[in-house]
């Protein structure tokens, strides 16, 4: 793979509620393709993703900053914003605002529909000229059968599916997923890897996604593997140029767990021993 | 695929356009009928015997029912905004405040100039919003903000009316809600709030869509969540000042217009919030006009305040909805 300016910059990033430090100082630089974060509970990998699309509370106090292909962060207007970054919420967020799905009256397809807010801006209404991309993660995400169910009828796998295909029809160049595999089953998880790796693997291959997750196996598919512990960086791997070794040391030390990474069939897999 | 779909945005179209159509002919039937004990003699009369009708009709009946219309179509649209808004089923306009706020500034206007100014109900009305904003800073404090305030607020009416005990009747005719005191000034007041409030709310329904799924994946999307809640905020203040003033406070037609949108267009209103607004404020219309009909002649030659009669009726589609099954209520 040749070397790319980042499409992402974070630089000395940190992040406190109060008096407790829930991120950083963490520097890190994002190239295209797919990079996972893994690391225990509260280490720090919501916060980061959510930094990274801008959108932390501000009752938090923020320092450092972020260049998006170049350009600080806070500095983009919320519209171009929308467009080059696509975030997905972890489902507990999600799980909090379904109960609304009673007062709103989306259905699967309704959802997938609001990624055009983001591509041709709210104030356009025009919500229907994303329609290719609408029937292509309809079927991507294995939806074509649901896309007339009420959200508040389907199930949490099937509302996982609809946010990420919403979130995919952004068709932004960089995508931040909290956890995107949570509550998808076997095969689910396979069309989620395999529209991640079509979305890096596009025309340009200037795309990146960030994901995190509890799912070692899903996250040794990635690219680049950041490990995070008490709100650092605590390891960073390139995943086509680690051996075995390094990662189960990684893993180790991040965890306190041992981990064993070896290769199946061609790809690496690891347990907890 | 993309003409597939353009075809499907014109197969919505007319459904949307024949819902609204629908409504609005009721809404003039049911004025249409409310009217009849005047228009009806008139038809058969000369015209020399139909002036003072005529007149009466002109004069006071129909700025009564317009203006009942209007009102409840402000209560309508507002109680279908803040259920949105404040992603809660049982939601009403009248929960910032704006209420107490107009039933302060009636009662001060009675014990100051002794007569019911509808400035001062007004001014009231969004004084109190005003507070509720001022006082909940952040958003989800809004509601309890609102009913702090109501509570505040309602204890200095009755204050007021402890100390001036002559003012006790008109007070609280104007509290259970009224339509007699409805003219063309009223609906020459509450249109354009109506018309605003109604352009700018469709034109916000996609964005309030997207805020049900959480106020940061919309922010995500490129929203610009707080501008748009406030600006909502700021609409049902408007709507429900604006219908508070003249008709009092109403019990149901804002909680209950949209409810009962939701249960019989449920096929038309999928991912078409907008709609349902816009059915909202007519259904609010036509409640309010069928309430104000039914309280002229339920007890005739006497009057019922109008608030008792859409109390009534909402207490009885309530308990309905319970009995029939949890659809519409939690």
């Amino acid at each position: 793979m040749t070397h790319r300016p980042p499409l992402m910059k974070v630089l000395a990033l940190s992040c406190h509620a109060a008096q407790r430090c829930l991120l950083g100082p963490i520097d890190l630089e994002i190239e295209a393709g797919l990079t996972a974060i893994v690391g225990p509970n509260g280490s720090g990998k919501s916060t980061l993703l959510q930094a990274l699309v801008g959108l932390l509370p501000n009752t938090l106090r923020v320092q450092g900053g972020i260049l998006v292909q170049g350009e600080p962060l806070e500095k983009i207007a919320a519209a171009k914003r929308a467009k080059t970054i696509a975030w997905l919420a972890q489902d507990v967020q999600i799980s909090q605002a379904a109960e609304s799905f009673q007062t709103s009256l989306l259905n699967v397809q309704g959802l997938i529909e609001l990624a055009s807010l983001a591509t041709f801006g709210w104030t356009l209404q025009k919500t229907n000229n994303s329609a290719a991309a609408l029937e292509h993660y309809l079927q991507a995400f294995d939806l074509l059968s649901l896309r007339h169910e009420a959200l508040q009828h389907i199930s949490g796998g099937e509302l996982q599916r609809a946010q990420l295909a919403r979130v995919f029809a952004v068709q932004s160049p960089i995508m931040l997923l909290d956890e995107p595999s949570n509550h998808l089953d076997l095969t689910h998880q396979l069309s989620l890897e395999q529209a991640m790796q079509a979305h890096r693997d596009n025309a340009s291959s200037t795309n990146a996604c960030i994901y995190s997750t509890h799912d070692l196996n899903f996250a040794l598919k990635a690219d680049h593997l950041l490990l995070m512990k008490h709100g650092k960086i605590n390891h960073q791997l390139n995943l086509s140029t680690a051996s075995d070794e390094e990662i189960q040391t990684d893993l180790l030390a991040c965890f306190e767990t041992p981990v064993k990474v070896f290769r199946l069939e061609g790809t690496r897999k690891a347990i907890r021993l | 695929m993309l003409a597939s779909s353009a075809s499907m945005v014109k197969a919505k179209a007319p459904g949307d356009s024949a819902a609204i159509v629908f409504l609005l002919v009721i809404s003039l039937v049911l004025a249409l009928i409310a009217s009849a004990d005047l228009w009806w003699p008139m038809v058969r009369l000369s015209q020399n015997e139909s002036g003072a009708m005529q007149s009466m009709l002109l004069d006071v009946r129909l700025p009564r029912i317009f203006g009942a219309w209007a009102a409840g179509a402000c209560l309508g649209l507002g109680g279908a905004i803040a259920q949105s808004l404040f992603r809660n089923p049982l939601a009403d306009p009248y929960l910032i405040g704006s209420a107490s706020g107009a039933g302060l500034g009636v009662t001060v206007s009675l014990v100051l100039l002794g007569a019911v100014r509808m400035e001062f109900a007004f001014a009231g009305a969004l004084l109190a919003v005003a507070l509720t904003v001022a006082l909940a800073r952040g958003r989800d404090a809004l509601l309890l903000a609102g009913f702090v305030i109501s509570i505040v607020l309602s204890a200095l009416v009755a204050l007021l009316l402890v100390q001036h005990p002559e003012h006790l009747r008109v007070s609280q005719l104007f509290m259970l809600g009224q339509t007699h005191l409805l003219d063309w000034q009223a609906s020459k007041m509450m249109l354009p709030a109506l018309t605003l409030s109604l352009l700018l709310s469709t034109r916000l329904a996609k964005p309030m869509e997207a805020m049900a799924l959480g106020d940061n994946t919309a922010r995500s999307l490129g929203l610009p969540v707080e501008a748009i809640r406030w600006t909502l905020v700021a609409l049902i203040a408007l709507l429900s000042a604006a219908s508070v003033t003249y008709c009092g406070m109403l019990a149901f037609v804002g909680l209950g217009a949209a409810h009962m949108v939701r249960g019989v267009f449920k096929k038309v209103l999928v991912n078409n919030l907008k709609l349902l607004l816009t059915l909202s404020a007519i259904v609010g219309g036509m409640l309010l006009v069928l309430s104000d009909f039914l309280a002229r002649i339920l007890f005739w030659p006497s009057e019922m305040p109008v608030g008792v009669i859409t109390a009534l009726l909402g207490g009885v589609y309530l308990l309905s909805l319970l009995g029939v099954g949890r659809s519409g209520l939690r």
